[in-house]
């Protein structure tokens, strides 16, 4: 049976996608995984290399996980050459996950894109675990505005634009929409922290909390954006279950993505996708 | 993941514990210094598997050495004879094993887990290996009568109880003066200890591994999570170019 979505001109096979830095660039997961769900959202992709955050990166908390990668990728010269037309052979369209520290960062990065098949960008504005860029957009609905007005002039196709759960979420919600973005990708991770109690300092100070600890909080979300926008909305948040996901789909979501899940078990995306079905047919 | 039943669960020592699991395919799979991950509890919290070194490897089962240390090893510590626990893997790269001359191993504490699988293995290749051992006291060394069994041992105690008095990295420095000096050497053990087995190696001219330890999410190189500093600049995944690793390779100083 088929469970295909359509966000605006993107048709996806089923409403599953694979979160932006949570399956690497497929490097060690089976094709079978990667080639079922409904669409791969790369890793956030810069310009330059990063080289990312000194560790500790991670750190565990209740039914959570509070990570500070620090957009760690090669960079946009070696994604195109070497890493993109492996993605591209893998079946799902792929959505490049862009981030920048300025607005010209994001626009260079969609023109090089533009002829490289891909089926859409997602515009990282709310990476909580960078200095630069990331999540200082998301407090700036004018910002947004700007930059997502800019893009539609170099980009032409489908593209998300990642919002953070934090700051004036509506605002830049309604912001992107009016300047032109094709979707929501409804949240990013909360920004968070954890201490070294033997030491009283933080362990991991930039981090972004993720997991079925926050499903609650961008269910919310997602339910009272979706009454403000009319554009399709990814929802992101502790998805666990193919439950977890009808969840999101009841109050609004068109789509969803997977991924602290996939850290657990790499199976969950497909296992998700099969519980779906079921669900779905005895709807 | 795949379902595994445990065989029997005892505690070696206060803290210590040894589990053997009934998993065929990946016991069959299994190379020394490899790991897997493993749930041993319901629900969301803790919310990730955790690693661990294989310890040794018969046939359909595999042995996990592990010391209490935090929710999750607590969970795991309760867990019965006929009980089933969640495991994946193995994950990371294989000890390697030298074409030829002699290995030392080199354990601290319960790093030493690992090497009772490498031991096995080195001696159905022949090839010729020691092991130096170090722990606290002599109440920290783990299945002691198991280890001497499997070949040429040396231990050092930090307060003497047994063997050499001091840590083990200050024996190795002692033996590699009076002894032929061997082609590798592989260590499991403490940050610290690592930092400066690497040291040694290097200062001798021993090609050194280090089996690196990192709090880890996915153990396959999906988050990017367990990494250390490269030498060279940049990170090195434990999970994935790991656990262990060429010294050469690895900012000694920034371990913790």
């Amino acid at each position: 049976m088929t469970n295909s979505v359509e966000l605006g001109e993107l048709k996806l096979p089923n409403p599953l996608m694979l979160a932006s830095g949570t399956w690497g660039f497929g490097e060690t997961l089976p094709r079978k995984i990667l080639s079922s769900v409904g669409a791969l959202v790369t890793k956030g992709l810069s310009l330059e290399p990063r080289t990312g955050n000194p560790p500790p990166r991670l750190s565990e908390t209740p039914c959570g996980l509070v990570n500070s990668i620090g957009l760690e990728n090669p960079g946009f010269e070696v994604f195109r050459n070497r890493i993109l037309p492996r993605l591209l052979a893998l079946g799902p369209p792929v959505i490049v996950n862009i981030f920048g520290e300025s607005e010209d960062d994001f626009f260079r990065l969609a023109e090089g894109l533009a002829e490289t098949g891909i089926a859409g960008l997602e515009v990282n504005i709310s990476c909580p675990n960078v200095k630069k860029g990331g999540i200082a957009f998301a407090r700036d609905p004018e910002g947004v505005f700007r930059l997502v007005r800019g893009l539609t002039s170099v980009w032409e196709r489908f593209f998300s634009v990642k919002l953070s759960p934090v700051g004036p979420v509506e605002e830049v919600a309604l912001a992107a929409e009016e300047a032109g973005a094709r979707a929501l990708t409804c949240a990013n991770t909360y920004p968070a922290m954890t201490v070294d109690l033997s030491r009283g300092t933080p362990r991991l100070h930039l981090g972004g909390l993720s997991g079925p600890a926050i499903k609650p909080l961008t269910l919310r979300l997602v339910y009272e954006l979706s009454r403000k926008v009319k554009i399709p909305i990814i929802a992101s948040g502790g998805i666990m279950s193919a439950r977890d996901a009808l969840e999101y789909l009841s109050v609004g979501a068109r789509a969803f993505q997977v991924g602290t899940a996939i850290l657990i078990d790499p199976e969950a995306p497909r296992n998700i996708l099969s519980e779906l079905d079921v669900a779905l047919k005895d709807r | 993941m795949i379902g595994a039943r445990v065989v029997s669960q005892r505690e070696v020592s206060p803290g210590y514990f040894l589990l053997k699991l009934e998993a065929p395919e990946i016991a069959h799979q299994a190379r020394p210094g490899q790991f897997v991950k493993i749930t041993a509890w319901e629900g969301r919290d803790p919310l990730l598997p955790r690693p661990f070194s294989i310890h040794e490897v018969k046939d359909s089962h595999l042995w996990i050495l592990y010391q209490r240390r935090g929710l999750g090893t607590k969970l795991l510590s309760k867990i019965h004879r006929g009980e089933t626990v969640w495991l994946s893997g193995p994950f990371g790269r294989p000890f390697p094993l030298p074409e030829e001359g002699s290995v030392w191993l080199v354990a601290g504490g319960v790093g030493v887990a690992p090497f009772f699988f490498y031991a096995g293995v080195l001696r159905t290749h022949n090839i010729p290996f020691r092991f130096f051992y170090g722990a606290r006291s002599k109440g920290d060394l783990l299945r002691l009568k198991h280890l001497q069994s499997l070949g040429k041992l040396r231990i050092a105690t930090e307060d003497g109880s047994l063997g050499y008095q001091g840590f083990v990295t200050d024996l190795i420095k002692v033996q590699l003066e009076q002894e032929d000096r061997p082609k590798m050497m592989v260590a499991c053990g403490p940050p610290g200890m690592l930092s400066a087995v690497g040291q040694i190696g290097e200062a001798y001219g021993i090609p050194t591994y280090l089996s690196l330890e990192a709090f880890m999410a996915c153990g396959q190189g999906l988050c990017l999570g367990c990494v250390v500093q490269r030498r060279r600049g940049g990170y090195l995944r434990v999970c994935l170019e790991g656990p262990a690793v060429d010294s050469r390779e690895v900012a000694l100083d920034k371990l913790s």
